[in-house]
């Protein structure tokens, strides 16, 4: 039969346990609902009082883990500040429709098409877009000698893979011409 | 703001009913959006905003297109709940674009086979339905990308370099063209493998949603298949995904209606199933519309397969099946003949189509001599 583990504080079957391994070294720390809860073990905030932890009743070994377990706690919730302090630089609002990153990160929809530069870091992985007619006429009035072959040799590409050889000499000759002049 | 009752456009059927024949690939819907530049999108945007974009958007619409080529241009909030309940069973609106309100407007034009929508999920919407086959299946992305140019150049479009078109999904940024092919697959549906159809389609990325139904339940053996969501540099290969999907799904089609042919057993379904079908078109005293549906597909799968006979020209067969398509819709028996019952619409749908059926299309089982 199973052994049922009991609390170190009190002595009362234990249902939380926490375990940590530090040099091959395996070290336990069982506690009941109670223990744990008047030791504020449910609210991770109150990981901090360090104070209310260390006992006297518990021994030197889980003292230390414990105390490990603290800095641990600790040193982790300083990177997530510093985290979110590093995001704080960033713009977490669109300047133009004042939409929150927030509200994208939960939604996954934007406000306004101002929002791809307020947010860029968000988009830094959508790739360029070879197939695109050409700039829209707000962009440029006229497209560029350089945009019409890239569009050009786009649909050139795609009268080869579709084997219509004829609608591809015709482009090839449209991309001939255009590079003469 | 030109107007007509949306009734009145039921004097056509939609363009993808009309080219309802006995084919496979019966067609294909390209799909467009855009967003202009400096307005919030419509899901982020107030009424103003969206006036204000409205305003520009017809304004250029009017100069892309002629001004009387839209028979319907209607703000939403203009048209009854029955009147989007006619227009969503047409299939020219979305249950989502049906519940809104203010700034959304419709536009269908004359020959019913494009429409555009101002403030739906984007700024504007062009959705075009073209007929045919896997050959205009084929340049549907290249014709649609040359049609694209002309709202480029036509109106401010929001845009950056890099990314493509901007949306209010980020995910779908890039080309900003869907592409969605209409289905008919009465052959896989009596061999029971719609279940497989529609995993193997999903498999493959690519949404497979039952035509002239609103609900997961097929109606009538029509499906539209939907290209994936097009983005960044994928754009070339996810359409040659979708074709090959396309292509692989005619030939099981044909492979399907092969085998009811050629097996005993699955020929004598196929012959009750026609019998059925055509007593339900011809003596039903009260019909519901999806029971209708059915018995369409299979009149027509058995006019393909030449199961069933009728000496009128084909092109006269796809009007009167296009018909009975749509003037026993639920919505429409309710504003042209003001049936507000289930029961009235059932047994005036009946009625509706013994007349169609019986007197205009009579069909008969050829005699076999065997």
């Amino acid at each position: 039969m199973r052994a049922v583990k009991r609390c170190h504080i009190c002595g009362k079957p234990a249902s939380i346990f926490l375990t940590q391994v530090v040099e091959g070294k395996t070290r336990d720390l069982a506690l009941c609902e109670e223990c744990a809860r008047k030791k504020g073990i449910f609210d991770p905030r109150k990981l901090s009082l360090a104070e209310q932890f260390f006992p006297t009743e518990l021994s030197g070994d889980i003292e230390q883990f414990l105390r490990t377990m603290i800095e641990e706690s600790f040193s982790h919730r300083e990177e997530e500040e510093e985290e979110q302090f590093a995001e704080a630089d960033e713009l977490t609002e669109c300047p133009s429709c004042h939409y929150k990153l927030e509200d994208f990160q939960n939604t996954g929809l934007l406000g306004c098409p101002d929002c791809y530069k307020a947010f860029a870091a968000e988009f830094e992985d959508l790739g360029s877009n070879e197939n695109l007619a050409d700039t829209p006429a707000h962009e440029e009035s006229e497209p560029s000698i350089a945009a019409q072959r890239e569009h050009l040799e786009a649909m050139l590409k795609y009268a080869v893979q579709r084997e219509n050889y004829e609608e591809a000499a015709k482009l090839r000759d449209q991309i001939r011409s255009l590079s003469s002049s | 703001m030109r107007t007509c009752h949306p009734l009145e456009l039921c004097n056509e059927p939609p363009a993808f009913i009309r080219s309802c024949d006995g084919s496979i690939l019966l067609g294909h819907n390209t799909l467009m959006e855009f967003n202009l530049r400096g307005h919030p999108f419509p899901g982020w945007s107030e009424a103003k905003d969206r006036l204000l974009v409205s305003k520009q958007i017809l304004a250029g619409l009017d100069k892309l297109f002629s001004p009387d080529e839209w028979i319907l241009q209607a703000e939403m909030q203009q048209l009854t709940r029955e009147e989007r309940t006619l227009l969503l069973e047409r299939e020219q609106i979305t249950p989502t674009m049906a519940a809104r309100k203010d700034g959304v407007y419709v536009l269908i034009n004359r020959s019913q086979d494009t429409l555009a929508f101002i403030n739906d999920e984007e700024h504007l919407m062009i959705q075009t339905y073209h007929p045919g086959g896997l050959e205009e299946l084929r340049d549907a992305r290249r014709a649609a990308l040359t049609n694209q140019r002309r709202f480029l150049k036509g109106l401010p479009v929001a845009f950056d370099g890099r990314i493509g078109l901007l949306f209010s999904d980020p995910y779908k940024s890039g080309e900003g063209i869907w592409v969605a092919a209409l289905v008919y697959l009465p052959g896989l549906m009596l061999s029971y493998q719609n279940h497989n159809l529609v995993d193997s389609m999903s498999d493959m990325g690519i949404l497979c949603l039952p035509a002239l139904s609103h609900t997961k339940k097929e109606k009538g053996d029509l499906y539209w298949l939907c290209s994936p969501t097009t983005q960044y540099l994928r754009e070339d290969a996810d359409y040659e995904t979708f074709l090959r999907a396309i292509e692989e799904l005619c030939e099981r089609e044909e492979e399907a209606r092969r085998d009811i042919m050629s097996a005993d057993s699955a020929y004598r379904s196929l012959l009750n199933e026609l019998e059925a079908a055509l007593v339900t078109l011809e003596k039903s005293k009260s019909l519901s519309y999806r029971s209708l549906l059915h018995a369409l597909s299979m009149l027509r799968l058995g006019l393909t397969l030449g199961e069933l006979e009728t000496d009128v020209p084909e092109e006269r067969v796809c009007q009167i099946i296009a018909r009975a398509y749509t003037q026993t819709m639920p919505s429409y028996l309710q504003l042209a003949h003001n049936a507000q019952t289930l029961k009235k619409r059932r047994s005036l749908r009946a009625e509706l189509v013994r007349k169609l059926i019986s007197e205009e299309l009579r069909i008969r089982i050829p005699s076999t001599e065997n």
